[in-house]
């Protein structure tokens, strides 16, 4: 790491802090009222606490497994859907406008409908997290393998490679920095959905936790159940982000 | 091309006419009868009313995100250091599942259309403000070349060179920027609210009505896919060369 | 217009803390309607010297006058070039062409007569409605330097400007911009690291040395024109012989002969 990147994660620690104590101070001083005043310290204390006693354990990991599923099943659709639509030309002019429009509607509304075809329990959660994963998982592989420069494909057919050689090492090797901007956002995809699910529609889970709260006017717990989302969601996306950035080291800019 | 997407819309129906078939009208209404129920909406006003409530919290959401995520944007692709210093905070928070924290709009704007219309826009402010950063960034610098070589006046090179070479990135950055208020203020009348649309897909949702449910779906995907097609319809004219690439990068 | 370069000096800060001297007391006096080229190794200070001149950048040491007047920043009579493409893809031809004129508050009908002549002078008739992604490079380029000649500079500087297109292309757009300086009388500074080029096209070559970057002779070029390497091949070759020796190209020669 150069100097210069020190300078900036350092000054991005800065920012954090002096944010987080701010906000430490307003609400040690109750401006924000009763409720709202929970004291980023209080959050993790109580945070801590209810993963000791185990209270909020069983919800991390069921939310845990749905993200687990719900974004493997998105691999194994998206990737392979990816490459069919690359290959099919009218395929992919079929489904394009779908791509397209798969992320304007409110995937959520379809909810109910999943509860019909999937019965209860962790199913129609799990499924609303495929679907938003999918999308931007098929839509980068085949920008990706699009992208594919003609004369890689042309050194190929030169050397008389077969179609697994070239596939394994012309193919795949340019197209992976790409597919996985895909692979990254699938995952935040499938975790947004999986969390929204749980908060809006189900009855277990982290994203519930926080609704019950809520609606229980438990406003410490909520905050803390808040953090520990926030920091997952964080930290997850930005070791995606370190592997994203070593896979496009070698790309030209 | 136009007959596979008109096929493939077909396809679209008939799958879900088959799907009904199999699970029965009574769990998923076709596509006639929920035609029937639209109609109804709009004739007795029940369906009306909802998407006017939703629209008018989307439109100032919306607004809001769009000006703020362009003037930040601005701001911070003007400069360098906060930009860098800025870009992963961003990003980060662009990652979280930014419904959870709809409880905290709640108890700062408690229920009603000021908190749908603030949880909206910062649902939606951040591909605005993260596109319009990265164009200001990596505006071409030969463009600022020309115009100060022509000696043109600080609002000439804004108002000619630079805002006409940050369209079609911003063209796409509001297009994200729509359908995340959108999806925002849903999410925001499902949870807690007792108006819009999403509001009428939980009640119908809760009093087992599949029929109602299905048209505030259809209504939703109207809309959704209708503002898109004429965002794509400005993306095209503002900038004829493709940009498919940015779409998919930064998608939802 | 006369151009004086008296002592100019660039020299930027470095990461480290230090300075990093891009061009060091050029001093060189550009005649009224004379085809100066600046050739050099990459990165020897060819574009900074042209910046320099265009006012787009200002020299850390030095004075730039035109016609004897003492000047900073953009000069009205001064139009440039650039390497890369620097076409507006929002813009079509005719309206990029017309561009500087609009800006400058042109008569919209006087500006549609100018731009109209220049469409035809530089050979972009029936593509005045087409915008640039529309174009072949070589056709971007000619749009770039109809967007500067139609302003009617008293200096063109060029940096470049046929470096990304294909050795015929470059050919005919040289023979173009010969004839377009003989019609317009402009004086032309033309960036270059072809030695070809150089001597077929200019009056007077300026060599410029690398580290720092300075001015290490400036050759009169007197081959008649139209200029063949056929015409007069020994002088020719003498000419370009000269050359590689001052950019210290000697070395090389064996092996690309070999
Ligand atoms: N803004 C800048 N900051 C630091 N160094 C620069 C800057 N611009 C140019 N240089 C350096 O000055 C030298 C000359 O650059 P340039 O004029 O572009 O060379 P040329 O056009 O001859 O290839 C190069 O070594 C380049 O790295
Ligand atoms: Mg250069």
């Amino acid at each position: 790491m150069s100097r210069r990147e020190r300078n900036l994660v350092l000054a991005r620690v800065a920012i954090v802090v002096v944010a987080v104590g701010i906000l430490e101070l307003l609400a040690r001083l109750g401006t924000f009222g009763p409720t709202l005043s929970v004291p980023p310290s209080v959050m993790l204390q109580t945070l801590m606490a209810s993963l000791a006693d185990g209270t909020l354990v069983p919800d991390v990991v069921r939310t845990a497994i749905e993200i687990g599923l719900a974004y493997a099943i998105a691999l194994a659709i998206g990737l392979p859907l990816g490459v069919v639509l690359w290959r099919s030309r009218p395929l992919a002019i079929a489904v394009e406008p779908y791509l397209l429009a798969y992320y304007v509607i409110p995937l959520f509304a379809f909810y109910p409908l999943f509860i019909k075809i999937f019965g209860g329990g962790i199913a129609p959660i799990v499924a609303i997290g495929v679907i938003n994963g999918i999308g931007a998982i098929a839509m980068n592989v085949l920008v990706g393998l699009r992208e594919i420069p003609r004369v890689q494909l042309a050194v190929a057919r030169s050397l008389m490679l077969g179609q697994t050689q070239t596939l394994l090492h012309v193919v795949v090797p340019a197209t992976i920095p790409q597919a996985f901007v895909g692979i990254r956002l699938g995952f935040i995809y499938s975790l947004i959905g999986v969390i929204a699910a749980e908060f809006i529609l189900a009855t277990a889970g982290v994203g519930y936790r926080i609704a019950y709260d809520y609606n229980n006017f438990e406003s410490r717990s909520m905050f803390a159940t808040i953090l520990l989302v926030l920091i997952a969601s964080i930290a997850a996306n930005q070791a995606l982000i370190s592997i994203e950035r070593r896979l496009q080291r070698h790309r030209r800019a | 091309m136009t007959r596979i997407r008109l096929l493939s819309i077909v396809a679209l129906f008939a799958l879900w006419e088959v799907l009904s078939l199999y699970l029965g009208e009574d769990y998923l209404p076709g596509p006639w009868l929920t035609a029937q129920v639209i109609a109804d909406g709009i004739a007795r006003g029940w369906l009306t009313r909802a998407t006017w409530i939703t629209l008018g919290e989307v439109a100032p959401a919306f607004a809001i995100a769009a000006v703020a995520g362009l003037f930040f944007g601005a701001v911070l692709g003007l400069s360098r250091l906060w930009g860098e210093i800025m870009e992963p905070l961003i990003l980060g928070v662009y990652a979280v599942p930014k419904v959870t924290l709809y409880p905290i709009f709640l108890l700062v704007f408690k229920v009603g259309a000021a908190s749908k219309i603030a949880f909206g826009m910062f649902h939606g402010v951040f591909p605005v403000q993260i596109i319009a950063q990265a164009a200001v960034a990596h505006i071409r610098p030969v463009y600022l070349k020309v115009a100060r070589s022509l000696s043109l006046t600080p609002a000439q090179t804004v108002l000619h060179v630079v805002i006409p070479a940050l369209v079609p990135a911003l063209v796409v950055g509001l297009r994200l920027a729509f359908s995340l208020t959108f999806i925002g203020v849903i999410l925001a009348e499902i949870f807690a609210s007792r108006g819009g649309l999403g509001f009428l897909l939980s009640a119908a949702d809760q009093t087992f009505d599949v029929k109602r449910v299905n048209a505030v779906i259809v209504v939703l995907a109207v809309i959704g896919v209708g503002v898109n097609l004429l965002f794509n319809l400005a993306e095209r004219r503002v900038a004829p060369v493709r940009n498919e690439e940015r779409q998919a990068t930064l998608a939802a | 217009m006369r151009v004086t370069l008296q002592g100019i000096g660039k020299s930027y800060p470095t990461q480290g803390g230090g300075t990093f001297v891009a061009l060091e007391n050029v001093s060189l006096e550009i005649r009224e309607g004379e085809f100066l080229a600046l050739i050099g190794v990459s990165g020897c200070g060819k574009s900074t010297l042209l910046e320099l001149i265009a006012g787009l950048q200002t020299p850390t040491a030095g004075t730039i006058a035109f016609d004897g007047i003492p000047h900073v920043g953009p000069h009205p009579r001064v139009s440039v070039v650039f390497q890369e493409d620097s076409t507006f893809p929002w813009k079509t031809v005719a309206g990029n062409i017309g561009f500087g004129l609009e800006m400058r508050g042109a008569d919209p009908k006087a500006r549609a007569r100018r731009v109209e002549a220049m469409i035809d002078l530089v050979g972009l008739r029936g593509f005045e409605d087409r915008y640039p992604h529309q174009l072949s490079g070589g056709m971007r380029q000619r749009v770039a330097i109809g967007r500067t000649l139609v302003l009617d500079p008293a200096i063109l500087l060029m940096d470049e400007p046929f470096g990304a297109l294909d050795e015929q292309t470059r050919f005919l757009l040289g023979e173009e911009l010969l004839r377009i300086w003989r019609e317009s009388g402009a004086t032309v500074v033309f960036v270059t690291h072809s030695l070809h080029e150089a001597v077929q096209l200019a009056d007077r070559i300026a060599v410029i040395a690398p580290r720092p970057g300075r001015i290490v002779r400036i050759i009169d070029n007197d081959l008649s024109r139209p200029r063949r390497e056929s015409h007069e091949a020994e002088r020719y070759g003498a000419m370009i012989e000269e050359l590689r020796v001052l950019l210290g190209l000697e070395g090389n020669r064996e092996q690309t002969r070999a």
